[in-house]
C-alpha cells in the first residue's frame, strides 16, 4: 500500500486486517515505494494517485512492468484517471471498506486471468 | 459658344472668343486636356471626354465633365471640334464626400480595439485593422488569404480547421450572419488565441452579395477564468474529499480506543477541532503555509488557560507547509490533551516545555523539536499504543519524511521530532517541507 497521509494509511490497514489481507508493505515516498516494488510479493498494490506531491507513476510503471494488479485511490473526483491508467479501478476517497474489498479482489482476479491469458492461446 | 456654356462660367461669350479652350483650366487638369485635344487634332482620336476644373468669372473652380468630337473634312482632315461642356461640380463633391465618409468609417474601424478584416465572395481580404493583425500576430497580403487572416486555425476541441471552413467561409457560402462561433487562432510564434467570431455577409445597394465584415473577440482572458475556476472547484472537491477521509480515519481510530459513548464524542470532538484550527490558520494564509508558533499556541490554548505559566513555547519563527502544519496540529493536540489527563498539566505544579531549532544538515536543515514534560505524576509507560502515540511514532515518518520518538520516564513525557524542511534525497521535492524563515 501506498499512501502518503497517516490517518487514512492507519485505517486501509484496519480496514484490511479485517478483510483478512496480509499487508505486504506500506510506503508513503515515491523512492520508498519503489524499493518495496523491488521487494515484490504483493498479490495487489493499492496505490494513492498522488505521493507528497508528485505523481504515483513510477511506482505504477514499476508494478505494471511485474504484472502486479494495481488498485488506484485518490480524493480526486470525476472520471477516473487519464492516460495509461485510464481503465484501472479507481477508488474514490473516502469509500467503504466493502468498496476496497471489491476493487482488490477484482483487480486481483484479472492480474490472474491476464496471467493465463498466453497458456491459453498457446495451447 | 451657346448661352449654356456662358451659364457655366459666367463668363459673356465676347470674353470667351478669343481665348483657348485650356486657358481657364486648373493647372493639374489642363495638361490631361491639352494632350488629349493634340491626339485629336493629329487625327489620332476621333472623341475624347475629360473632366477637369475651370475657373468661373466669379473666381470659382468648378468641375465640368467635356465630351470633345471632331468634324473632318472631305478628306477626312480635323476641321473642328464640336465639345460639349457639363457642370459635374455637385457630383464630384457627393464623390468626394462619399469617399471622405468611406476614410472616415475606416479609421473607425482601424481605430476599433476589436479585430475587423472583410473579404470579397472568394474569401480574399480587402480590409483589416490593427487589432486584426494583433490577434492573427501576422499581417495578412490584402487580396489573399482565405476568408481569414489567422495562421492556422483549430476548432475549440484542438482539432485543426480549415480556412474554407471557418465561420466566415460558412457565412459567405450561406449568405447568412453567424454569431458566437469559438475558434482558435494559432500565430507563427506557436501562441494560441481563443476567439468568437461575428462574420456578417455584405450587400450592394442592389442587395447582391460582395463579402463579408467579420469580428473576432479575443476570449483568453476568459477562458483562463473558466480554467482557473475550473482548477479551483477540481482543488476544493479533492480537499473535501481528502478531509472526509481523514474524519473518516479520526472517527475509526476513536471508536477503536473509546470505552464509551462519551468518551468516543469528547475524543473525536477535540480532534476535529484540532484539525478545524489548523484550518483556520491555513485559511488565512490562503493555504501557502502557517506559523509553527500559532499553531502551537493553538493547540496548547485550552490547557495552557488553565495552567497559566506551566507552559513555556520557545523556538525559531518558522513558516511551514500545509501537510507540516496539519500534522503538527494533530501532534500538539495528541500531546497536550494526554498532558492535561494523565502528565504535567494535570497538576499545578508540572510543566510542560516546548522548544525547537533549526539544524544544518549535509541535505539541507532540519527542524528539531523537544516537547518536554516535568513536574507532573510518576509516568509509565502505557499499555497499548493509542492514536497519538501511532500518530508520532509511524505518522512523522509517513506525513513528513522525518523521525520521531516517544519516551515516558518517570519524570515525564519527550517527545523528540526531526523533520527535514528541505527538498533532499528521499524527500519530495514538489512537497517537500519547504518553509521559510521569517
Amino acid at each position: 500500500m501506498i499512501e502518503d497521509e497517516f490517518a487514512v494509511l492507519l485505517m486501509i490497514e484496519d480496514m484490511l486486517a479485517a478483510l483478512g489481507h496480509e499487508l505486504a508493505g506500506t510506503a508513503s515516498r515515491i523512492g520508498e515505494a519503489l524499493r518495496l516494488v523491488q521487494e515484490g510479493d504483493a498479490d495487489v498494490a493499492l496505490l494513492d494517485v498522488n505521493i507528497a506531491g508528485r505523481p504515483v507513476d513510477p511506482v505504477a510503471e514499476a508494478l505494471a512492468a511485474r504484472g502486479v494488479p494495481i488498485v488506484f485511490s485518490t480524493g480526486y473526483g470525476g472520471s477516473g484517471l487519464a492516460g495509461r491508467w485510464r481503465d484501472y479501478p479507481v477508488l474514490q476517497k473516502p469509500y467503504r471498506i466493502g468498496q476496497l474489498q471489491a476493487a482488490l479482489s477484482g483487480a486481483a482476479a484479472a492480474g490472474v486471468a491476464l496471467c493465463r491469458a498466453p497458456v491459453s492461446i498457446r495451447v | 459658344m451657346n448661352a449654356g456654356c456662358c451659364a457655366i462660367n459666367g463668363y459673356a461669350r465676347d470674353e470667351l472668343l478669343d481665348r483657348t479652350i485650356f486657358a481657364e483650366s486648373h493647372s493639374n487638369d489642363a495638361d490631361r486636356d491639352r494632350a488629349q485635344f493634340s491626339r485629336q487634332v493629329k487625327g489620332e482620336i476621333d472623341s475624347y471626354s475629360v473632366e477637369k476644373r475651370i475657373l468661373t468669372k466669379s473666381g470659382r473652380y468648378i468641375w465640368v465633365a467635356i465630351a470633345s468630337s471632331s468634324v473632318r473634312d472631305a478628306q477626312g482632315r480635323f476641321r473642328y471640334g464640336v465639345r460639349v461642356m457639363q457642370d459635374i461640380t455637385e457630383r464630384i463633391e457627393a464623390e468626394e464626400k462619399l469617399r471622405e465618409s468611406e476614410q472616415g468609417f475606416k479609421d473607425l474601424l482601424a481605430a476599433l480595439p476589436a479585430a475587423v478584416y472583410t473579404t470579397d465572395t472568394e474569401g480574399r481580404i480587402t480590409f483589416y485593422n490593427r487589432a486584426a493583425v494583433d490577434l492573427w500576430g501576422v499581417e495578412p497580403k490584402l487580396g489573399s488569404g482565405e476568408f481569414s487572416g489567422a495562421w492556422k486555425l483549430y476548432r475549440p476541441d484542438g482539432t485543426p480547421l480549415a480556412h474554407a471552413e471557418c465561420s466566415m467561409a460558412v457565412a459567405i457560402k450561406e449568405s447568412r450572419p453567424i454569431g458566437g462561433a469559438e475558434a482558435i487562432a494559432e500565430r507563427p510564434d506557436g501562441t494560441r488565441v481563443p476567439f468568437i467570431a461575428y462574420p456578417t455577409p455584405l450587400r450592394d445597394a442592389a442587395g447582391t452579395l460582395v463579402g463579408a465584415v467579420n469580428m473576432l473577440v479575443d476570449i483568453s482572458e476568459r477562458k483562463q477564468a473558466e480554467l482557473r475556476q475550473k482548477l479551483m472547484v477540481d482543488e476544493l472537491n479533492h480537499r473535501v474529499k481528502n478531509t472526509l477521509a481523514t474524519v473518516q480515519s479520526l472517527a475509526c481510530q476513536t471508536a477503536r480506543r473509546a470505552q464509551t459513548p462519551d468518551m468516543f464524542r469528547e475524543r473525536l470532538e477535540g480532534r476535529l477541532m484540532a484539525l478545524s484550527e489548523a484550518h483556520d490558520q491555513l485559511s488565512r494564509r490562503n493555504w501557502d503555509h502557517a506559523d509553527l508558533r500559532e499553531i502551537a499556541d493553538s493547540a496548547l490554548a485550552p490547557y495552557a488557560r488553565e495552567a497559566a505559566g506551566q507552559v513555556t513555547v520557545s523556538g525559531d519563527p518558522i513558516r511551514v507547509n500545509p501537510r507540516t502544519a496539519l500534522t503538527f496540529a494533530m501532534i500538539f493536540h495528541e500531546l497536550a490533551t494526554n498532558a492535561a489527563k494523565y502528565g504535567a498539566l494535570s497538576r499545578p505544579q508540572g510543566r510542560l516545555a516546548l522548544a525547537w531549532q533549526i539544524l544544518p544538515q549535509e541535505a539541507g536543515p532540519d527542524l528539531h523539536m523537544t516537547w518536554r514534560e516535568s513536574g507532573g505524576p510518576e509516568v509509565a509507560p502505557p499499555e497499548r499504543r493509542g492514536f497519538g502515540t501511532l500518530l508520532v511514532e509511524r505518522g512523522v515518518k509517513v506525513e513528513l519524511g522525518g523521525s520521531a520518538r516517544l519516551d515516558f520516564p518517570r519524570s515525564g513525557v519527550v517527545c523528540e521530532i526531526q523533520i527535514p524542511l528541505m527538498a533532499a534525497g528521499e524527500t519530495e521535492a514538489a512537497d517537500a517541507q519547504t518553509c521559510e524563515f521569517l
